[in-house]
């Protein structure tokens, strides 16, 4: 099989819903793996929108020792962080109704979007958004997830 | 004794081919789930389930981590 989000060493990659920082943690463990070159390490912006969430996560980043390979953010995930932008992978850990323009905005040219798009219910479609050489972007539906709702400007209103 | 049992789940996800790139494989190891969760439901850490970690919101099963954010599968 594939994997969806094509991870290497190296990446710059923003992750939209923190939760506890396991998973940035694990994607960092990817990128910039330990025993590595830091000079060869990616990086992984992570952006929650619970602000007592963000702390737990932060806390747990630094303890495992992996706050310098992730940076954690309180704010609105579903505007992306432009800040560090662009990025060559984005995934979202929440479902959105719809694909949020910043974040198409903020991928590099052959970068990858990693999404779950459909209702509230528990029930969306894992889409794989790639944005080609012409800025047009190619669309995938890898199949049924089941995700929290995604909150903020481009999330559902809660 | 808490490493073991993260070591017995990542293995059973290896069995059922659900965890397959070595790369995947290394990140679990490295980054075990019990770090991640509030006290009251660290007896879970290693249970192929999400676990609540307050504010309505869930860590994910590790089966799930690996099919739907890391992606290494769309088998769900």
């Amino acid at each position: 099989m594939n994997e969806a989000l094509k991870l290497e060493v190296g990446q710059h990659i923003l992750e939209v819903g923190a939760g506890s920082g396991w998973h940035a943690c694990t994607i960092a463990e990817i990128v910039a793996p330990s025993g590595t070159p830091r000079s060869e390490w990616g990086h992984i912006y992570t952006i929650e929108i619970v602000q007592e969430l963000a702390d737990f996560a932060r806390r747990n980043i630094m303890r495992v020792g992996y706050g310098d390979r992730v940076t954690i953010i309180a704010g609105d995930g579903s505007l992306g962080f432009p800040e560090k932008a662009p990025y060559d992978r984005i995934l979202v850990t929440a479902a959105a109704p719809e694909i949020p323009e910043p974040l198409v905005e903020q991928l590099k040219v052959n970068g990858i979007l990693l999404i779950p798009v459909g209702g509230t219910s528990f029930f969306q479609s894992l889409m794989r958004i790639t944005k080609l050489q012409d800025g047009k972007l190619k669309r995938e539906n890898l199949g049924g997830v089941a995700f929290v709702p995604l909150r903020g400007k481009y999330g559902f209103k809660v | 004794m808490e490493g073991n049992d993260w070591e017995r789940l990542v293995q059973n996800l290896i069995r059922e081919r659900i965890l397959r790139s070595p790369e995947i494989i290394r990140a679990f190891r490295k980054v075990p789930r019990e770090k991640f969760i509030p006290e009251n439901v660290k007896v879970h850490a290693c249970v192929d389930t999400p676990l609540p970690i307050g504010h309505g919101q869930t860590i994910s099963a590790p089966h799930n981590t690996v099919n739907a954010v890391l992606g290494e599968t769309w088998l769900l």
